[in-house]
């Protein structure tokens, strides 16, 4: 078990590494400029400080001229650059935005983050129980009305994306029957919209994926067994049935916790909700250098430590998996 | 089923719980709405709060709020009126202002508004290492400009040499280089604000270094001081105990806040979360500017606004470096057409570069007629393309962040195809590679868009000077140029009007560096019943201090 949780954390240091060299190289790539702004074009002298500022001495060539510069003087700054950038990332500095000069990648990805995974946890708890409640009652009256309900539910919950679901949620909760506030963050009846919205697409394939499993398991031997020992039906698919099914749901949960948890730029932007996920996009528009790579060192972090948490939750749950 | 998902349920609700908490939530809602905070909603986040790297609406509208300059807006009209400085007066040949500080003004941690924070400010201001924005408006005075040379070419300047001095503590004495109509409207603009040196400690020689700009680090002169900062929710304003207004200033918390998303904002606004949205939702402009209820329309504070929409032309490029082929461009383009069928939001149409009727005293030139098919097709023949013949198809660039831009591309690009038979090939670009589009003359023709700085015509007429840092088009007319430093010299306020009209003129009627299409409208949503000390004027220049709410 430990020489396996060393050998993985050593795995998701290189993925997480690997990750990082190449965003950066693609924002390298990119096209735009980032000190480039709407309204006014900035002097060779503060391209010059801005290109000191940030440490990528290769932008303090204004984009049109940045062709002309020789190969291998575009790719040692750039290397430079890189060099600069790895280092101060592993001191755990990320840097200042771009874009929002006043706060470092560090504080905005603390002041977004908690509320992205406050926010996917929320809808990731909805999702698990509702989909696993319906999947087991729709397995267990199979080919019945509540299968053939489930069935809709899930179609629907699967193929409607996010902004219709949470656009007609508005119309109902907040326009028709003001039960709901509009969006924004602060309290919590403000989270329940959001978390609905976006608990959708996960709590439908959560219920496709306990239906079949349970399917699976009402056929296997052991339960067999189990009803012919003459134990309650509830026992029967609470203690045996229910604990075996959900064993594919836990590898599911691993990856989903960490898309979920951190943001979605479409629920976000509806409900005006200023998580990690609005800065993704924003800072790639923007080209917003270092936002860009700190947020997707955080977003390769979470990814690679929820697959590590399910693979250990996994040895722990079924005793036929060791970890070697 | 418990059993197995009982652990990931109590992680992740744990896991909520925690982030909530951390991320500033409140399990119980707040008091009682009537203590609920006046809300102002923006539509772009806060960028910065440094007044010397701001240059967005929201960031200034911000700025107002928290700092004061030696004049202040009055916010019925604008013009300059007494703020830090009490009184002043302006030598005969008007070149020289004495600003008399007033002994009451206080910055926000007690300390007396003195002459020197307003040095500091300029100095730093004017110093290219800060990378202002605006830096080039100091450039009225006296030595400014060659004090900025000398540190670009990295030698040492002598700041005395700059035509700003404190004779005591509370006088001000600045010499312009030459007369400046405006120059009591710029020190009413953030970037000419006071900074207090004391409170910015070791963030003063170091440009990477904003620490300053949050509290309680953050030390403000203004009606109001920052409270709290929470990035991408919202800032707390509460009334500056020691300014020197204060029984003017009637909000006890005004929280400032950015919702992006058009139907959010709307939306927050109807279910009274917002107070007072800052614009005019485009998406929904036309169904808000246009409906019957007289209730609802009646909180669209929807107007014409000192900004405007147009269209850059390359003149480096040929055939467009031949101002024949721009002017039969400009007047194949029917701009009323574009505002009812394609804007759709009641603009003004523009044939005219400075907004008209927007500067006290500027009388707009007398231009012929903006739409001419008719003259368009014999000026393009003239100018050797008989019905369009052998003309090059123009690249079109402009930013697609909004469907309008690309509605209105076409509309023109139909018009040229219709009166001109001139074929254009349309560039949709994201915003960072239309921006590198457009400052690297990667165009033939580009969207613009520009809103005036400061109440006089050269905010908008410096667009076109040769050498000016936003002349995109890279247009060059010495005319125009030796009309514009004419004006510049002129000393009686009205004669200097005349020579920028006739500047203008040349813009609109002949020379056809840019094909102006409508005055921007924009505006305000509240309602006026209860939001109050809200002022409807040209520039959008809400002075926040008078703000209050009645019920």
């Amino acid at each position: 078990m430990i020489r396996f949780l060393i050998y993985r954390l050593l795995q998701s240091v290189v993925v997480i590494w690997v990750v990082y060299t190449v965003t950066f190289f693609l924002l390298m790539a990119a096209p735009g400029d980032p000190f480039l702004g709407a309204q006014r074009k900035p002097t060779q002298f503060v391209r010059d400080a801005l290109a000191r500022e940030y440490g990528l001495a290769y932008l303090a060539t204004p984009p049109d001229q940045r062709a002309k510069l020789p190969q291998s003087e575009k790719a040692r700054q750039i290397l430079v650059a890189y060099g600069k950038y790895l280092a101060n990332a592993l001191r755990g500095r990320l840097g200042l935005s771009v874009q929002y000069p006043d706060w470092t990648v560090s504080q905005i990805i603390a002041s977004a983050l908690p509320i992205s995974v406050t926010l996917g946890a929320a809808a990731l708890l909805i999702a698990l129980w509702c989909g696993v409640i319906g999947g087991t009652a729709a397995a267990l009256w199979k080919n019945r009305w509540p299968d053939l309900l489930l069935a809709l539910a899930t179609l629907l919950g699967v193929s409607l994306p996010s902004f219709v679901v949470g656009a007609l949620l508005l119309m109902a909760l907040v326009v028709t029957v003001p039960l709901l506030p509009s969006g924004g963050w602060g309290s919590l009846p403000q989270l329940i919209l959001p978390a609905l919205t976006l608990s959708l697409f996960y709590m439908a394939y959560v219920a496709s994926l306990a239906r079949s499993s349970t399917l699976e398991v009402l056929h296997a031997d052991f339960v067999r067994t189990a009803r012919a020992k003459g134990l309650s039906p509830r026992h029967v698919i609470f203690r045996h049935v229910g604990a075996n099914a959900s064993l594919p749901l836990l590898s599911y949960l691993g990856p989903a916790a960490a898309t979920i948890l951190t943001g979605s730029f479409v629920v976000e932007k509806l409900f005006a909700i200023p998580g990690l996920g609005t800065h993704f996009v924003n800072g790639c528009l923007n080209n917003d250098i270092p936002l860009v790579l700190g947020a997707t060192l955080v977003y390769t972090a979470i990814v690679v430590l929820f697959n590590l948490l399910v693979d250990v939750a996994y040895a722990a749950v079924d005793p036929r998996i060791t970890l070697a | 089923m418990s059993r197995v998902l009982l652990l990931p349920s109590i992680v992740l609700l744990l896991l909520a719980a925690l982030c909530y908490a951390l991320s500033g939530g409140r399990v119980l809602v707040g008091a009682a709405s009537k203590d609920r905070p006046v809300v102002v909603c923006n539509m772009d986040d806060i960028k910065t709060i440094d007044i010397h790297r701001s240059s967005w609406a929201s960031d200034i509208r911000t700025q107002m709020a928290l700092w004061e300059g030696l004049t202040a807006y009055d916010p019925a009209d604008l013009h300059p009126v007494p703020g830090v400085a009490q009184r002043w007066e302006l030598s005969p040949d008007r070149t020289t202002y004495t600003f008399h500080l007033r002994h009451d003004a206080r910055w926000s941690n007690g300390d007396p508004v003195l002459a020197k924070d307003f040095l500091f400010a300029w100095r730093r201001l004017i110093n290219p290492a800060t990378g202002a924005d605006y830096a080039e408006l100091f450039n009225v005075v006296q030595g400014a400009q060659e004090f900025a040379a000398t540190l670009a070419a990295k030698k040492n300047a002598d700041f005395s040499t700059v035509g700003v001095h404190a004779p005591d503590p509370y006088t001000i004495v600045v010499k312009l280089k030459a007369p400046c109509s405006y120059f009591l409207d710029l020190c009413a603009f953030p970037p000419l604000y006071p900074l207090n040196e004391n409170a910015m400690g070791d963030a003063v020689n170091r440009p990477d270094d904003e620490s300053w700009t949050h509290p309680p680090r953050l030390v403000t002169n203004g009606p109001f001081m920052l409270a709290q900062w929470r990035f991408k929710q919202y800032l707390e304003l509460h009334p500056n105990p020691y300014y020197w207004d204060r029984k003017n200033v009637k909000t006890q918390r005004l929280r400032i806040t950015a919702i992006s998303d058009h139907r959010a904002a709307l939306l927050a606004f109807q279910t009274h979360t917002v107070d007072l949205l800052t614009f005019v939702p485009q998406s929904f402009g036309e169904d808000l500017v246009s409906q019957n209820d007289p209730a609802k329309r009646a909180l669209i504070h929807y107007r014409p606004v000192f900004g405007s929409y147009y269209y850059i032309i390359n003149c480096t490029r040929p055939p467009l470096n031949d101002r024949r082929v721009r002017a039969a461009l400009n007047l194949a383009i029917d701009r009323r057409k574009i505002v009812t069928a394609v804007a759709r939001m009641g603009q003004r149409p523009l044939g005219l570069m400075v907004p008209p009727d927007s500067i006290p005293g500027y009388k707009s030139p007398d231009v012929p007629p903006p739409y001419d098919p008719e003259k368009a097709r014999t000026l393009l023949a003239d100018a050797g393309f008989p019905d369009g013949k052998n003309f090059p198809t123009l690249s079109m660039v402009y930013n697609t962040d909004e469907i309008l831009h690309s509605k209105i591309a076409m509309a023109m690009g139909q018009m040229w195809a219709r009166e001109l038979n001139v074929h254009v090939t349309y560039r949709g670009l994201e915003r960072a590679s239309f921006n590198t589009a457009r400052r690297t003359q990667d165009f033939d023709i580009a969207r613009g868009g520009w809103y005036g700085d400061y109440a006089d015509p050269t905010t908008w007429l410096d667009l076109a000077r040769t050498g000016n840092g936003n002349n995109d088009g890279l247009f060059s007319d010495p005319a125009f140029d030796n009309l514009m430093d004419a004006a510049a010299r002129q000393a009686d306020p009205a004669k200097r009007f005349a020579d920028l009209a006739h500047a203008e003129k040349l813009i609109c009627a002949q020379d056809y560096p840019f094909i102006m299409l409508y005055q921007y409208g924009d505006g305000y949503i509240y309602d006026a019943n209860r939001l109050h000390g809200v002022w409807d004027n040209v520039r959008l220049m809400t002075p926040l201090k008078w703000i209050w709410r009645s019920q």
